[in-house]
């Protein structure tokens, strides 16, 4: 399997998750399969399973995911890129929230494992983007 | 699956051995152990995470909660064991400036 791309291109792989926090494993499931395959390191993948986590939490809490969340991936050169990005109308607050999170650590716990983190507004959408080093580095 | 595996007592500690992957999903399963051990009357709570592999803000946000809960009980909640990725997010937030964490079970003072 593949999964080379460049920026214009269809993701290399992707999953789409109810908006639900049942499904957070699901994704760390999905994010370290794809981690792994492009030999991203150890170290990068878990802090890749994390900042997603976070991310699709995020989107949990915020209730902005009523059709779901999407995770996508591609590599792009030597790093491994993911995307998450809730789907559908903006919801009302989630009644999936039994969380205890500090406002605002979400993001900073993201930032801090990866600083060229982006976070992008797209219609009442955040979109997380990501990336680590993928063949090893 | 369970996250809480086992709760037992050690002196004046109630040790709760915690295992797997704790985020939004299943932090709250150890939020309400711990609230409810303490509510009980567990002054002194030691959560038990060597076998934890996995853990957000989401825990953090629950163990702070806990925390708290002990602190206005004349109590506290001490992280055994923490290592890996969760010990990473501890570092990274500044909240293993906040918990005591100790390596091992047998590192809890049994003085009162």
């Amino acid at each position: 399997m593949s999964l080379d791309a460049d920026e214009t291109d269809e993701p290399s792989a992707s999953i789409r998750i109810p908006p639900s926090s049942a499904y957070l494993a699901t994704v760390r499931a999905f994010v370290g399969a794809i981690g792994r395959h492009c030999a991203c390191s150890e170290e990068a993948v878990e802090d890749l399973r994390l900042a997603t986590t976070e991310a699709c939490a995020q989107a949990i809490e915020d209730g902005v995911a009523t059709d779901g969340i999407d995770v996508r991936a591609w590599v792009l050169g030597d790093r491994l890129r993911m995307e998450v990005e809730p789907a559908g109308a903006i919801g009302s607050r989630s009644t999936d929230r039994d969380s205890d999170a500090p406002p605002d650590v979400r993001r900073a716990l993201i930032t801090a494992l990866d600083p060229e983190a982006t976070f992008a507004d797209a219609g009442g959408h955040l979109v997380v983007r990501l990336s680590v080093p993928a063949d090893g580095r | 699956m369970d996250v809480v595996s086992e709760t037992r007592t050690q002196g004046p500690w109630t040790i709760v051995a915690l295992e797997g992957e704790l985020d939004l999903h299943t932090s709250p399963e150890v939020r309400d152990h711990v609230l409810g051990l303490i509510r009980d009357g567990a002054d002194r709570v030691a959560l038990e995470m060597s076998k934890v592999t996995f853990m957000d803000s989401s825990t953090l946000g629950a163990l702070i909660t806990c925390m708290k809960r002990a602190k206005e009980r004349g109590g506290t909640v001490v992280l055994v064991g923490v290592e890996g990725s969760p010990l990473k997010v501890l570092n990274l937030t500044g909240l293993d400036r906040v918990f005591e964490v100790l390596a091992s079970t047998e590192d809890l003072p049994d003085d009162r």
